[in-house]
């Protein structure tokens, strides 16, 4: 078994003293493929911000593995990136955005560049204006803007909201080629039962200020939905 | 036209230098401040600028006597400053004041601009120092401030080259910013203090009208005709020199303020912007 990159050890987190979600357990491995599900105001990018360090626990703790740069090798794509849209930028400024802070060489940056761009499958658009991209594309650049930091864990916040069909797959298949050929952990916060699961290795549901959480075979069963959301879904796989 | 620029030079010099200096210096930053979409924090630390000098203007009657007659100048500018910066990070600072950007930095250009005319309004002399920074008035810089400005300018110039990504990241995506490590509360006070001593500085030498004008025309003009976020800070400052070259050539012949005629240049570059964006949109 793959070791824990970022574990939730008696976490108890909110807004001020009010608790959101109390006494969360939870590993992620490298390589896992999670899904976070649950109602709006559950607590999933609650959950998120403190991995992110964005919030600090009111209790428990968030533990990293040895040798896990927090800065360097968890990555976050938030839903959408609320730039000024009079700013102008291209696709190639507004990923290599991403690589402030990264102590790399510009030679490094353009490797690092090169490989987001590949792995997103946004190469041929690289010169043309951000705003030119359709909402798929731009879903994908927010992308390879945490792509190219290289990290080893990926956080994606609702990334296939407001998306059609064809650009939510293409979205999907950039995920899994993460997965597979780069053993990249990827966490997917989300509403969409059913994408959860297709592609989901573990699951993890928010509901009444717990997580239900494991492997998805084990969780995502009629129980924890009726649970989750208080209605019996039908998952189509 | 060129001639009697020339001439005028040897008398003038230090007036021309320092508004060019001043317009390089605003221009870069005021590149970030396009970025952030915060254009009028420029008129309301202006304002606050001109509040500290009036508190000064009404201390020092008090103090004459007890501080020597050319340390009044050095109390003035340290008001300006301070209250800028104040001002520059009260408009920051989201934890402080629980509203928008805009109705903060609303409040501040309102209350500074009642106050600093109250606080001087039985003072002829008083009076008359507002209504000069309020109307802009470059006449009367010193090589003091032209290598203070031009210290100013190459030092932002420096940090900028170096570390354009951060500042740009930090002023279109501050979540990010703080999750890649990113000490962003600390490069937010950062930029606070520079804007306000930039800008407190500014102001007492060249007027209100000259320093908003050359924060936020130049930037603006760049954002149309950039490609990107990296051409503006290249862009801006160009424009911005190149702009007031010609507007103290055009005064100086015509015998017309400088800063109001640099002002309305750069408008006039603004409005050439946004026809050639329109054209590129319509043709391209």
């Amino acid at each position: 078994m793959h070791e824990a990159i970022i574990s939730a050890k008696n976490l108890s987190i909110g807004y001020g003293k009010k608790n959101i979600l109390n006494s969360v357990n939870l590993k992620v491995r490298s390589g896992d493929f999670w899904f976070f599900l649950g109602p709006n105001g559950s607590g999933k990018s609650t959950l998120v911000k403190s991995f992110l360090r964005l919030i600090k626990p009111n209790f428990g703790e968030v533990i990293y593995a040895d040798g896990f740069r927090f800065e360097k090798d968890l990555g976050f794509v938030p839903q959408r990136c609320d730039i000024n849209s009079t700013l102008p930028t291209t696709v190639r400024e507004f990923i290599s955005l991403g690589a402030s802070n990264m102590n790399a060489s510009e030679n490094e940056i353009e490797k690092n560049y090169e490989y987001a761009l590949e792995c997103t499958g946004i190469s041929n658009l690289s010169n043309n204006s951000y705003w030119s991209l359709s909402g798929g594309q731009k879903q994908r650049a927010l992308i390879a803007r945490t792509l190219i930091r290289k990290p080893r864990a990926l956080i994606l916040d609702e990334p296939t909201n407001g998306l059609d069909f064809l650009s939510e797959d293409a979205l999907i298949r950039v995920l899994i080629d993460l997965k597979k050929l780069q053993n990249m952990t990827v966490i997917v916060v989300t509403h969409n039962i059913n994408l959860a699961a297709r592609h989901g290795s573990h699951i993890a549901m928010f509901t009444e200020g717990k997580v239900i959480s494991g492997p998805e075979k084990e969780i995502l069963n009629e129980k924890n939905i009726i649970k989750t959301y208080g209605a019996s879904l039908k998952v189509k796989i | 036209m060129i001639n009697e620029f020339v001439l005028s030079w040897p008398l003038f010099k230090y007036t021309y230098l320092a508004g060019w200096s001043i317009g390089l210096l605003l221009s870069l930053l005021g590149v970030l401040i396009v970025a952030r979409d915060q254009i009028f924090i420029g008129a309301a630390i202006s304002q606050a600028s001109s509040l500290g000098i009036s508190i000064a203007l009404v201390i020092l009657p008090f103090l004459s006597g007890t501080i020597p007659e050319y340390m009044h100048e050095y109390l003035i500018v340290s008001m300006a400053v301070l209250f800028s910066i104040a001002a520059s990070w009260l408009t920051s600072n989201k934890n402080l004041i629980s509203d928008s950007h805009e109705a903060i930095t609303g409040f501040i250009f309102l209350f500074c601009s009642s106050l600093s005319v109250i606080l001087v309004s039985k003072s002829p002399h008083g009076t008359e120092e507002i209504n000069r920074l309020l109307s802009s008035s470059i006449i009367g810089a010193t090589i003091g401030d032209v290598a203070c400005f031009t210290l100013l300018f190459i030092i932002t110039a420096f940090t900028l080259y170096f570390l354009w990504r951060h500042f740009t990241l930090l002023s279109i995506d501050n979540e990010m910013a703080f999750s890649i490590g990113i000490p962003t509360s600390l490069y937010n006070l950062l930029f606070s203090i520079w804007l306000g001593l930039a800008l407190g500085l500014s102001i007492r030498v060249s007027g209100m009208l000259f320093v908003f004008g050359v924060l936020v025309l130049p930037a603006l003009a760049a954002k149309n005709f950039s490609r990107d976020i990296k051409g503006m800070f290249i862009l801006s400052p160009i424009i911005s020199l190149i702009s007031n070259i010609f507007a103290f050539i055009f005064a100086n012949f015509y015998d017309y303020p400088p800063a109001q005629i640099s002002v309305a240049f750069l408008s006039l570059v603004l409005i050439s912007a946004w026809l050639f964006k329109n054209f590129k949109r319509c043709y391209y």
